[in-house]
């Protein structure tokens, strides 16, 4: 028996403060989870789960061309498939809220009551925040939990039933051994020799699903990928490095504190020190690390002069203000705004309308597709049921299949279309690639900008071009045609059109509640700042701008200034191309964004300003809050740069009837101007 | 328990203390160094070299001087070759005397293009654009084609070819480069001088025109190329091939399949799988452009024999300029088709080439081959 936990001593807050404290937990507890579900394997998961419940019991070789191996986590989407059939997206909220205040319950009830365990709590629950929502991770955190709970006490065999279904549920099971080992260690009654009698018996267990032995394969090569593949190929997978994010921090602060603590056992220092190692390299696996990092730091003991430092009032005040901080600023979106905020439903990215509707009319079809992402595979398995996927990342990690899929990937984001032949002998090319496997779709993520620059030339054509994963097939096939020409429409009108943005916040559906915002007013515009990349990424700088634009105006520049810097820089580069030189509005306007102007492709002197030429600085400083109302009314010269500037406001903003107008009066009074010439040209295009 | 538990850590002693800190702190610092190393922004992880095409590799291939010193007679033969020719540099000479003076007039559009020489370049002036694009690279060797080009960076990443819409043909003239004159006639501004590639596609039109093409920071090094079709672009392993000579480590094209070959050819020509089965008809003239897709589509290839192959190389020495003697082309057919056998008729005259593989014209001064044999109608 663990003999050392805290509450088999006295605590530092007793009675109505211990009250107050199960409170602070509950209440961290309920913010950390009540954030819309983020995790890119949620349709994924659900698709398995529904595929199982069909009666197909090896849902990834049923869904996947490439799988042809039975999956030991078989039953991983079965229980969030369950709940989301009868209760919807709202069921699977309810679901995350419920795992996040058991987990909350259960440190409480492991860690007492006193106010640094609080903070410990607070901090682990952050950092498995990413872990919370429905997926195979949100298993393998309870499962940490529970066998922390049944080595307390002592419940072995329970243990190893635990293992055997933690097993069938999620190929993270493996973490049973580090979670038992390092929970059992400081256990009196238990023997170097004992301990390993139940890891084999563990290892057993984790051996009893559909894949048998070699299921302790599938999760060892799945949680040390990077040991079996080059760590270059699991980028962009899931399986590499989070970019640091709250949870990350907490995660980290977690395991440097149980390996600086002095009550920690040197073994305990080396097991969390390797956790948290093996969790940077793998980003899933960090807030599974921090679970065993926080528990084992509940676990400490308090002797005395740890109690004495933060019995006073101050720090305890201090503690709770500190953990309130914490979780309010990751309630707002985290470090940058990188995170979901406090609010209901799905992430943006995760909106399944957009592929419902792009895939509506395909459903019974039965096509080959290749997805980028699992969230991508996710999405058009649930938009289609009888479609299949080439593969996905885990899959093809476990099937040793990833150098294949990175390459696939890696050689459309870089558009080497036609065959070569690589430096190790192996031919490249994804066209071939495709026809070979008969692909008629690709999905791929918005996220994946460089994918769709070099689809631009070719057959392949995006059904639309809204969605979170933008579906693309081959022109010329019959079934998508139609939905092909509506895009290309599309793409005329939110290009030339009198097309208007309209922020996703204020579009999106009501699955999806942005609660930061509706209490604050700071609307979350990172889903409009990806739009307008894919726009740009499309070539399509005028829909990028319109984009881009609202979103300047309801955050200001510090968001957006970067997107909206590199339209203004395609737009110069475009003027220099096509009239050898770069009119005063985009000079100002890149002087303004720029300390350094600099535009790749444009000779330096290009972008000088030309004082001669310049438009109001006010007139900029308007155009770059985006007020394009008052920019325009504040143009009161009629000299060529300006009437540029003008035309420039209204075609932005949508106003085409204004636009030509001022392009009228340009070929008026400067027809020879290379400026008129240029939105002559862009008339024409049109 | 608890009091034992207790004791136990009271009665730590100074030297398992010291050890408990020189543990964590060892714990702390692989912690750090891995956090840094992981998460702080920029420390991308390299990408392994193979996944590259074969002459984008790091380090530059090994050099014509290498193949000269046992395979002079091969090697001075190559450099009259077209493959050999395939790409010339702005500054070169021969691109001033090719392009210099030269000047087209639209007489639909009524626009104007002149190439003229300034500051030891060649630029392309026009009445579409008010200021001349410089001549970087002209592709092509000249046996049907040598279309100028000029190379710009891209704000959204990579470099762009700007392919000029004027091309010099053998009879010394320039004319609208091949594809362009229906699209961009009519327009004006840079699209009316070039056509604007994208940085993939830039790449794709290096990577066929060069031995080597390194990448810095994903822009075109091309300060270090090595321009044109030499020795190490077709037979790989070259360096494991200086290295032991004697041992042949280099690949031979004959140990290929007949259709592993023409694909090898078809990597820059154009291969049958680069097309959708709707493009890959009789019908569709532009194919002539690439006979290595359309070969393979040919009963001669499909049919052939293991003792007869058949593939670009039965006609073709890619070493040399190809034969413009149609007799050289009949004796290949005569080859196989002396008599009747499980694959071939006996051929019933000897002017085969005319009738069955007959040049096309698909542009004005511009003739290609059809390498689809077979009897038209």
């Amino acid at each position: 028996m663990i003999s050392h936990t805290s509450h088999d001593l006295p605590t530092a807050d007793d009675g109505g403060a211990g009250l107050g404290i199960r409170v602070q937990v509950g209440v961290a507890a309920l913010l950390l989870s009540l954030q819309p579900l983020s995790n890119g394997e949620l349709w994924w998961q659900l698709v398995r789960g529904r595929t199982v419940l069909s009666g197909e019991w090896q849902p990834s070789s049923f869904l996947l061309s490439h799988e042809r191996l039975p999956n030991a986590d078989w039953l991983c989407g079965t229980i969030p498939w369950i709940v989301f059939s009868f209760c919807g997206v709202a069921g699977l909220m309810l679901l995350k809220v419920a795992v996040a205040l058991f987990a909350g319950w259960r440190l409480q009830r492991r860690g007492g009551n006193s106010t640094l365990e609080m903070f410990f709590c607070v901090m682990l629950l952050l950092a498995a925040q990413p872990v919370l929502g429905p997926s195979s991770a949100t298993l393998d955190f309870l499962g940490i939990l529970l066998v922390a709970a049944l080595v307390q006490q002592q419940r072995y065999v329970s243990i190893a039933v635990c293992a055997a279904v933690w097993a069938n549920l999620s190929t993270g099971a493996i973490w049973v051994i580090p979670a038992f080992v390092g929970f059992a260690h400081d256990d009196n009654t238990h023997s170097v020799r004992r301990t390993a009698r139940w890891v084999c018996t563990l290892l057993v267990c984790l051996s009893l699903t559909p894949r048998g032995p070699w299921s302790l394969v599938d999760m060892v090569v799945l949680a040390v990928p990077w040991f079996f593949n080059d760590r270059a190929f699991l980028t962009e997978t899931g399986y590499s490095s989070s970019p640091v994010t709250m949870p990350v921090i907490g995660a980290v602060f977690l395991g440097v504190a149980a390996v600086a603590s002095r009550g920690t056992t040197a073994f305990r220092k080396i097991l969390i020190a390797l956790l948290t190692v093996g969790g940077l390299l793998v980003g899933r696996q960090l807030p599974l690390a921090a679970a065993v990092s926080g528990l084992m730091l509940i676990d400490l003991p308090e002797d005395d002069r740890w109690k004495k430092t933060f019995q006073t009032k101050g720090i305890r005040v201090a503690f709770s203000a500190m953990a309130a901080t914490i979780v309010v600023w990751n309630a707002s979106g985290g470090l940058g705004g990188r995170q979901e905020r406090l609010g209901w439903g799905v992430a943006d990215h995760l909106d399944l309308r957009f592929a419902e509707r792009d895939l509506q009319q395909h459903q019974q079809s039965r096509f080959l597709a290749h997805c980028t992402d699992v969230n991508g595979a996710g999405m058009l398995l649930m938009s289609c049921p009888s479609v299949k996927v080439l593969d996905v990342p885990e899959a093809a990690i476990r099937g040793r299949r990833l150098t294949n899929f990175w390459l696939l990937n890696h050689d459309l984001a870089t558009g080497r279309k036609a065959a070569f032949r690589r430096q190790n002998g192996s031919e490249g090319g994804w066209w071939r690639a495709l026809i070979n496997e008969d692909v008629a779709l690709l999905v791929v993520s918005q996220r994946r900008n460089a994918v769709l620059t070099s689809l631009e030339p070719t057959l392949w054509k995006p059904l639309s071009l809204d969605s979170p994963q933008l579906v693309f097939a081959v022109a010329g096939i019959p079934q998508f045609s139609a939905q092909i020409l509506a895009a290309r429409s599309q793409r005329d009108l939110l290009e030339y059109g009198g097309w208007r943005h309209e922020l996703y916040s204020r579009s999106a559906a009501p699955s999806h509640t942005d609660a930061w915002a509706a209490t604050f007013g700071a609307l979350d515009i990172r889903a409009d700042i990806r739009q307008a990349r894919v726009f740009r990424a499309m070539h399509m700088n005028v829909a990028a701008v319109r984009t881009i634009l609202p979103a300047v105006e309801s955050r200001g520049k510090p968001l957006c200034e970067d997107e909206f810097l590199k339209t203004q820089q395609q737009f110069a580069w475009h003027e220099w191309l096509n009239c050898s030189r770069v009119s005063a509005l985009r000079r100002q306007v890149l002087q303004r964004l720029m300390s350094d102007v600099f535009v790749p492709g444009v000779p330096t002197g290009e972008l000088v300003l030309d004082k001669a030429a310049l438009i109001s600085p006010d007139v900029v400083r308007l155009y770059c809050s985006a007020d394009l109302a008052s920019a325009t009314a504040a143009l009161t010269s009629e000299a060529v740069e300006a009437l540029y500037a003008k035309h420039v406001f209204y075609w932005e903003s949508g106003d085409g009837r204004n636009a030509n107008a001022t392009l009228n009066t340009m070929e008026t009074a400067f027809p020879d101007h290379p400026l008129t010439a240029m939105t002559r040209l862009q008339r024409d295009v049109q | 328990m608890c009091s034992d538990s207790r004791m136990r850590y009271a009665e730590v002693g100074t030297g398992r203390r010291w050890r408990q800190y020189a543990v964590a702190a060892s714990g702390l610092s692989i912690m750090m160094v891995c956090a840094a190393l992981i998460l702080v922004p920029g420390s991308g992880v390299p990408l392994p070299d193979h996944v590259f095409p074969l002459n984008s590799a790091q380090e530059a291939p090994v050099s014509e001087e290498n193949c000269v010193a046992c395979h002079e007679n091969h090697v001075v033969r190559f450099e009259t070759a077209p493959h050999h020719n395939t790409l010339l540099a702005g500054d070169d000479p021969l691109v001033a005397e090719l392009l210099s003076g030269k000047t087209f007039t639209d007489t639909v559009s009524g626009a104007e293009f002149q190439y003229v020489q300034r500051n030891e370049s060649v630029w392309l002036e026009s009445s579409r654009r008010s200021s001349p694009l410089r001549v970087d690279w002209v592709f092509g060797s000249g046996h049907h084609a040598r279309t100028p080009v000029t190379v710009v960076e891209n704000p959204g990443g990579g470099s762009s070819v700007l392919q000029h819409v004027m091309s010099w043909y053998p009879d010394d003239v320039i004319q609208w480069t091949l594809g362009q004159i229906e699209e961009r006639r009519d327009l004006a501004g840079i699209d009316g001088v070039a056509q604007p590639h994208t940085a993939q596609e830039s790449r794709s039109c290096f990577l066929c025109h060069t031995t080597w093409l390194p990448e810095t920071d994903d822009r075109l090094d091309l300060a270090r190329t090595i321009p044109n079709v030499t020795c190490t672009r077709c037979h790989t392993q070259a360096e494991a091939h200086v290295a032991h000579a004697e041992n042949g480590d280099i690949q031979r094209w004959s140990d290929l399949t007949p259709l592993e070959s023409v694909n090898r050819c078809g990597q820059c020509h154009r291969r049958a799988d680069h097309f959708t089965a709707d493009e890959l008809v009789t019908s569709n003239e532009l194919l002539v452009r690439f006979a290595s897709a359309s070969l393979v589509q040919t009963s001669c290839f499909v049919n052939q024999q293991p003792e007869s192959r058949f593939d670009c190389m039965t006609c073709h020495d890619p070493h040399e300029r190809a034969s413009a003697n149609p007799f050289f082309y009949n004796q290949r057919c005569s080859g196989c088709h002396q008599s009747e056998s499980s694959c071939s008729f006996s051929a019933t005259t000897d002017e085969c080439i005319s009738c069955h593989m007959p040049k096309v014209q698909i542009h004005e001064g511009l003739k290609f081959t059809d390498h689809w044999i077979r009897i038209r109608e």
